[in-house]
């Protein structure tokens, strides 16, 4: 082939590559806002229709209000990256991560997740007979989505914060470079705002309180799950939570107790070494248990 | 400006997008061929000899001539393992210290489980430290011993310098907290920058009922509950470690099995005991009764005073969960007339794993103790 001919080729080869980026880059954006009405659905929902609480509902309405503020946000943002990175290669699973809130919400929050894995107990469903301790489980259920959803308010509400900024200077940035940025300089410029939004975010009473409010709920699920399965437990004469808790505390204590006899005997062995063992037993009990003692004996 | 002709900017995707490609295959290939016995920590050999419940106490083999005759006692806290002082051959405070001729003890509080909820602070500090502090001052014929707490463990030993001063021959702290409100309190040293102290301000936010409700819900403080925790101490680099850090290190099979070493180490989050995590949590970070000389272990009030034996506080410049500020307040409280500080580049892991605090903190460690060496 031709110069020529070897410049159309490798060019055209570029085009189709650049196309083929294009491409890419579209879906992923494509691939975002989908992802972000699916999990409208899956967060609103199902919670919706499981409880008839006002208080959930609201909740839930103002979260769905700042949810469909951030997809329009995330749309923007994503248009924004198409046209001033090239979004090649694996960095584009990182451009994803930048411009859908849904990554944020699931990453920052690890708490939520261990929060979750925590309260998971038996599944209670098919527990019709207990009414009462069920209803109650059902309430702190209730407790823990609604403080969930405040919860990731005030970090969705710190998402749109950290795209704005960040849109704000990627603006900056591109106009003076003159040509697209890399895929990294993106991600770092992400990082660097986010780790300062979120930093800020957290010491926020906004965050400190509704997180604070999310580990009392999930807290009193887990107690009103564990009072539930106590009382069948003691319905089949099963060994409850309280009952082994009682075993392992007089077991402790009884350890505690050894640990201390021994080292009183180790001491009257150091300074007496003839006195029987037998005389310890006559020691008054305080003389037995006081570190104070002890360390004159030492 | 002139935009760069088209083909250029193309050619330089593509070949970054190659060179990508090329990273993840080698990555791929590497992470393919490691097992767990590649990615193995804390290997110095040591023998076990001590036991009690859960707890055991370990002696190290000796890598070089003993210089220092009085053993020194290794104690990492409840949050955490000690294996972060011995995470690989080039990376470890245990080898560091060995091959300067240090006699080196270390104690492992295993694994605490449900059953372990109500042991105290007061068991593991007046209980099992002492139990170790006896069996090691046995074996060497010694009346004292040294002591080298690091972070939580660090504050066990202060509590049991305090409480048995005849039985300390010298303190070593290592990112310490000592007062659990300094962190409040900005200074130009860089205490109080952002994100420093974050835990404190996380622990304060709590009410003491929170606690005890977590506690009592939970049995324990989980360790994935703390894990989650300190993630949010570093958000962004906890939401990206998975994919662009690792990006990074993945065709280095060096650097690679370094990261998944840390990895490991972060991953081994033992529980902490209930009754004991409700003294941290609400005694020392809410309360901050170690400072004011108002902690009480076994019914004995921990009066700083007490300890009269040289203390050496090592802290970490850059330390985001014990800011300096809360290690170095021990200096205005302690009653002894020896109180040195060695200020360490880096943070508060990286203090034992960075190339520059290496070079400074085992030497200095074992330059104090050799001063104190009466054997």
């Amino acid at each position: 082939m031709s110069d020529a001919g070897d410049a159309a080729g490798g060019f055209k080869a570029l085009t189709d590559f650049w196309s083929a980026q294009g491409a890419a880059f579209l879906g992923i954006q494509q691939a975002v806002t989908r992802s972000m009405t699916e999990g409208m659905q899956a967060m609103f929902g199902a919670s919706t229709e499981a409880t008839s609480s006002p208080e959930l509902a609201q909740a839930s309405e103002a979260m769905m209000q700042l949810w469909s503020a951030a997809t329009a946000l995330s749309t923007e943002l994503a248009g924004r990256l198409t046209q001033v990175t090239d979004g090649s290669g694996a960095a584009g699973e990182m451009l994803e991560r930048i411009s859908n809130p849904r990554y944020w919400l699931a990453g920052t929050p690890e708490m939520d997740d261990v929060l979750a894995r925590m309260v998971d107990g038996p599944k209670l469903a098919d527990l019709f007979d207990v009414e009462r301790r069920y209803g109650n489980v059902m309430r702190r259920w209730t407790d823990l989505r609604r403080s969930g959803f405040e919860h990731q308010r005030v970090l969705l509400d710190s998402w749109m914060q950290v795209s704005r900024k960040f849109m704000t200077e990627l603006a900056g940035r591109s106009g003076m470079e003159g040509k697209p940025l890399e895929a990294k300089q993106v991600v770092a410029l992400w990082t660097e705002i986010g780790n300062r939004q979120m930093l800020e975010t957290q010491r926020s009473e906004a965050f400190l309180d509704s997180q604070r409010n999310t580990i009392r709920a999930s807290t009193e699920l887990r107690i009103a799950q564990a009072e539930l399965s106590e009382h069948l437990g003691k319905q089949y004469g099963l060994p409850t939570r309280t009952e082994i808790d009682d075993v392992h505390r007089a077991m402790t204590e009884m350890r505690r107790e050894l640990r201390r006899t021994r080292r009183e005997l180790d001491a009257l062995k150091r300074t007496k070494p003839s006195t029987p063992i037998a005389t310890v037993a006559k020691l008054p009990a305080k003389a037995r248990t006081s570190p104070a003692t002890m360390r004159k004996a030492r | 400006m002139a935009q760069p002709p088209i083909h250029a900017a193309a050619a330089s995707a593509f070949s970054g997008a190659a060179a990508m490609g090329t990273k993840m295959l080698t990555g791929g290939r590497l992470l393919a061929g490691l097992t767990d016995a590649d990615v193995q920590i804390a290997t110095t050999p040591k023998d076990l000899v001590w036991q009690q419940d859960k707890v055991s106490l370990f002696h190290y083999k000796p890598l070089a001539e003993k210089r220092v005759g009085i053993p020194v006692l290794l104690c990492y806290g409840l949050i955490g393992r000690w294996t972060m002082t011995d995470l690989q051959d080039d990376r470890s405070l245990v080898r560091n210290l060995l091959n300067l001729g240090i006699d080196l003890y270390v104690v492992d509080w295993g694994n605490p489980s449900r059953a372990d909820r109500y042991l105290k602070l007061d068991d593991y500090i007046t209980g099992y430290l002492d139990g170790c502090v006896t069996e090691i001052a046995r074996r060497a014929a010694a009346e004292k011993i040294n002591l080298l707490g690091i972070c939580e463990g660090g504050v066990f030993t202060t509590a049991f310098a305090a409480l048995f001063p005849e039985r300390v021959n010298t303190l070593t702290l290592t990112i310490t907290p000592i007062d659990f409100h300094a962190d409040m309190v900005a200074d130009s040293e860089g205490n109080g920058r952002e994100g420093h102290g974050f835990l404190n301000v996380w622990t304060r936010s709590l009410a003491p009922e929170d606690i005890d409700r977590l506690i009592d819900a939970n049995g324990n403080l989980p360790g994935e509950f703390m894990g989650a925790v300190f993630n949010q101490m570093t958000p962004m680099r906890s939401m990206m470690k998975y994919n662009w850090d690792m990006l990074e290190v993945v065709d280095d099979q060096k650097r690679l099995l370094n990261w998944l070493r840390m990895e490991k180490w972060i991953a081994d989050r033992p529980d902490h005991p209930g009754e004991a995590a409700k003294q941290w949590l609400k005694d020392l970070y809410q309360q901050n009764k170690l400072v004011k000389n108002e902690w009480e272990l076994d019914g004995e009030v921990v009066d700083l005073g007490r300890i009269t034996m040289p203390v050496l506080n090592v802290f970490a410049q850059d330390d985001h969960i014990i800011p300096p500020a809360t290690s170095r307040a021990l200096g205005a409280k302690v009653g002894s007339s020896d109180y040195r500080e060695l200020g360490l580049p880096g943070g508060h892991v990286g203090v034992f794993v960075g190339g520059k605090s290496q070079k400074l903190f085992a030497p200095g460690v074992a330059a104090f103790l050799a001063e104190y060496d009466a054997s």
